[in-house]
């Protein structure tokens, strides 16, 4: 390093240090000035060949193009060669084949993800269109980020998905394909980790935030992004739930449920690639089983048969009709069950148990239909009038082994997550999840 | 006062025999020091840096200090090809041991010993840096990056002559105006001294370049560069075209040597110089004479404009924007005139240009 220092020292550029010293400039003044100007006029050769193409007479040979992306390589994190990064990704020459060095590419994707260069958006989803290696690498580079360290919060999940840029870069409908794609091979992997789906359903919403700032029309068709499913569900999922009435809101739900319905039952028989994928769109906005659940928990009517099947189907796509039905039976069992408490001034964690039916049945619920109970219960504690008072006595209960109390984190985090993206107005099961979620984290 | 003067001579001493260590680093002289020399040259440095930083805001201290640094630069390049400075004002002080660092590395007549010494100081790895050391330490490894940058460029085949010219003019005009700031006679005085000394060629075409340089300037601002002086190269300009009209010598190299097409862009923009070219061009007009064996117009002398360029800069300024352009016809035209007004070709050189311009 330090003979390399010193060899850099001992270049000069012939032609300009007679004048500049002559002005009383010393190198350290006139180097910067140099590469600043040498870059530019770069820039504005890389420009022109862009916009005019074979016309230009100052066109610069796909030969150079390539040869300066290779001179680049070491340089990228040179701020001053900035400029001529972003120039050299957005300028396409006319030649069908890619001429930058892949070298190159390699090197820009690696000084962003260290963040040691920063660069306009464009030039970013153009490295990545030019350069699928590197946008793979950026996926996994912000895979790797969200579930080491980021798993129980979303809040901070969301902070990193937005800072990778892939949100945005994923309005290229190109781009959103191989992300999804990561995502649902992750999923197939962990079999449906719950913090890959955490992750996928805050990549969700962030993309679906950058493609409404980008152009309020969609400049793709929703079929380029969702190339298997049906247009007029993924149009109802995009919903924002937010400021839809009550009474919308639980028709929207029924109408989800009855479009996958259709998909998954429409499918031949035993076809579980078809179920996997409408399974895999809907989670992708899986905020909306939430609020099927908090929708059965609150209405004092008979729980409707769609709102009933799209909770079973998100808990578990792949089972059959029979235990899809068994489930039905017993989350329809409990949420008659807390229906009746949940206007009851006064509660005992007893009485809760009871009512999650814990300890009803000879042989071991399936643990999904476990899962299910739990989130009911939590979402009882938080709404009810009188959950509030012994929630932390309930949860304690609940949360036996880690695995539980990890659940029980990602659901309440979750939770807030939902309310504050939809705007939910709720004080007071804020205030509990949050207090809940606080203990709970401590104690990990 | 006494008091103030006896307290600040120290400090002017001080000075005047950094600056002489300044002066010898870049001479071969070097080589007679050892690693010794060069930590107390470091440390000289170090200490007219924080005499920058503590009496930046100290208004005489400052004037003391920047007079001084100003009638040393005067004295020094008065005559003479003598030692190139770098303490030029009082900002420069703020950055005198990177000025010193980087006049040593560049010095092959360094022992082996000392530039040993030179680059462990410098760079003396990590953990034993304090923060006053990693700004020199960082600003040194970029400067050294960039300087590597530069010659990848070129190694790439990299076509700077635009770049070279253009940073020799910016860094000219704001030299101008830092010297015209301090002094009305700087400016002339300094141009007249590059001209002396410089190649000319290279001088001429960084003037133009210089003269041709968007108004506001645009060139980011570079750490190394904020010299605390306001940017306004316009005045540079000023300065440059004033000097051109006072030295009509010059002027004739000038619009003799520059080619027609970045002529007719210079003139374009200083009206000033435009009337002084068009005058100049019908001079040499005048010193053709009508060949009739060739058919031609041919020189007297061998130091007078072809025909072929005469016509090649009338062509280029009929390419400029309306007024410079009307004005060029006008001139011809009434040349045409003062000749006799012939319609008919190999009489008066200024209808034959006229009819080879298309406006005859």
């Amino acid at each position: 390093m330090l003979s390399h220092i010193l060899s850099a020292f001992r270049f000069d550029v012939r032609e300009v240090v007679p004048f500049c010293q002559g002005l009383g400039y010393t190198p350290a003044d006139y180097y910067p000035s140099l590469l600043t100007n040498m870059v530019s006029s770069l820039v504005s050769e890389l420009r022109e060949n862009h916009l005019n193409g074979f016309n230009t007479q100052r066109r610069m040979a796909p030969e150079r193009v390539a040869s300066l992306s290779r001179v680049c390589v070491p340089l990228v994190t040179l701020p001053d060669f900035e400029p001529l990064v972003e120039a050299l990704l957005t300028c396409h020459g006319h030649e069908p084949q890619e001429v930058l060095w892949p070298e190159f590419f390699e090197a820009v994707n690696e000084a962003f993800l260290l963040k040691k260069i920063s660069l306009p958006t464009l030039a970013v989803v153009s490295l990545w269109l030019r350069h699928l290696p590197s946008l793979e690498k950026a996926t996994l580079h912000l895979f790797e980020k969200l579930l080491s360290s980021e798993r129980h919060c979303l809040q901070r999940m969301e902070c990193f998905i937005k800072d990778s840029l892939l949100p945005q870069a994923a309005c290229h409908p190109a781009i959103f394909r191989i992300v999804d794609e990561t995502f649902r091979c992750a999923l197939l992997e962990t079999d449906g980790a719950p913090e890959v789906l955490a992750a996928l359903q805050v990549f969700t919403r962030c993309f679906v935030e950058a493609l409404e700032k980008e152009n309020k029309q969609l400049k793709f068709a929703l079929k380029t992004y969702f190339p298997y499913a049906s247009p007029s569900l993924v149009m109802v999922l995009l919903q924002h739930p937010k400021g839809i009435a009550q009474g919308l809101c639980c028709q929207l739900l029924k109408c989800i449920s009855e479009m996958l319905r259709e998909a998954v039952e429409g499918q031949t028989a035993g076809s579980h690639r078809g179920a996997f994928e409408s399974w895999f769109l809907f989670i992708h906005f899986g905020g909306w089983a939430d609020i099927a659940a908090e929708q059965l928990l609150m209405s004092e009517a008979e729980p409707p048969e769609a709102l009933l099947w799209l909770l079973a189907f998100s808990s578990s796509p792949h089972d059959g009709d029979q235990q899809r039905a068994q489930t039905m039976v017993e989350v329809k069992a409990v949420l008659g069950r807390l229906g009746k408490l949940f206007r009851s001034p006064t509660l005992s964690g007893q009485d809760l148990q009871a009512a999650a039916g814990e300890g009803r049945e000879a042989e071991p619920r399936p643990l999904v239909r476990q899962q299910l109970t739990r989130r009911l219960l939590l979402s009882f504690l938080l709404w009810a009038p009188a959950g509030h008072a012994i929630a932390r006595e309930v949860v304690t209960l609940m949360a036996q082994t880690e695995d539980i109390t990890h659940e029980i984190i990602g659901f309440l985090d979750q939770t807030l997550y939902r309310w504050d993206q939809f705007c939910i107005e709720a004080p007071r099961p804020r205030k509990v999840a949050r207090e809940l979620l606080t203990e709970l984290r401590a104690g990990v | 006062s006494e008091a103030f003067a006896r307290h600040m001579e120290p400090l002017l001493q001080h000075l005047e025999r950094f600056s002489e260590v300044l002066a010898v680093s870049r001479t071969t002289h070097v080589s007679t020091w050892d690693p010794a020399t060069v930590r107390r040259a470091l440390q000289w440095a170090r200490y007219l840096r924080h005499i920058h930083r503590r009496f930046g805001r100290h208004g005489r201290i400052r004037t003391a200090l920047e007079r001084r640094l100003h009638n040393q630069w005067r004295q020094e390049s008065s005559p003479g090809p003598g030692p190139v400075p770098g303490l030029t004002n009082f900002q420069s002080l703020g950055r005198c041991d990177i000025l010193l660092a980087v006049r040593l590395l560049e010095n092959r007549a360094l022992g082996d010993a000392a530039c040993h010494h030179l680059l462990h100081q410098l760079f003396p790895g990590p953990g034993v840096r304090d923060t006053e050391e990693e700004t020199l330490q960082d600003c040194l490894a970029r400067l050294a990056r960039r300087r590597s940058a530069v010659h990848m460029l070129r190694l790439s085949g990299y076509r700077e002559e635009d770049s070279l010219v253009k940073t020799q003019a910016e860094l000219l005009l704001e030299r101008l105006q830092e010297v015209g700031q301090a002094e009305a006679e700087g400016p002339s005085r300094l141009l007249s001294r590059l001209w002396e000394r410089l190649p000319q060629n290279n001088f001429l075409k960084v003037t133009a370049a210089a003269l041709l340089l968007p108004p506001p300037s645009t060139r980011p601002q570079e750490e190394e560069l904020a010299l605390g002086s306001p940017k306004a190269p316009g005045r540079g300009r000023q300065e440059l075209v004033r000097w051109l009209l006072g030295k009509p010598d010059i002027m004739v190299v000038f619009c003799r040597s520059l080619p027609a097409s970045l002529l007719a862009s210079v003139v374009g923009r200083h009206p000033a110089l435009s009337r002084v070219y068009l005058g100049l061009l019908t001079d040499w007009g005048r010193h053709l004479y009508y060949d009739l064996q060739k058919g031609s117009w041919v020189r007297a002398e061998p130091q007078d404009l072809p025909w072929e360029e005469l016509y090649d800069r009338f062509q280029s300024l009929c390419q400029a924007s309306p007024p410079l352009k009307d004005e060029v016809l006008t001139t011809l035209k009434s040349c045409k005139a003062q000749d006799g007004d012939y319609e008919v070709p190999g009489l008066s050189i200024w209808t034959d240009l006229l009819l080879a311009l298309g406006s005859g």
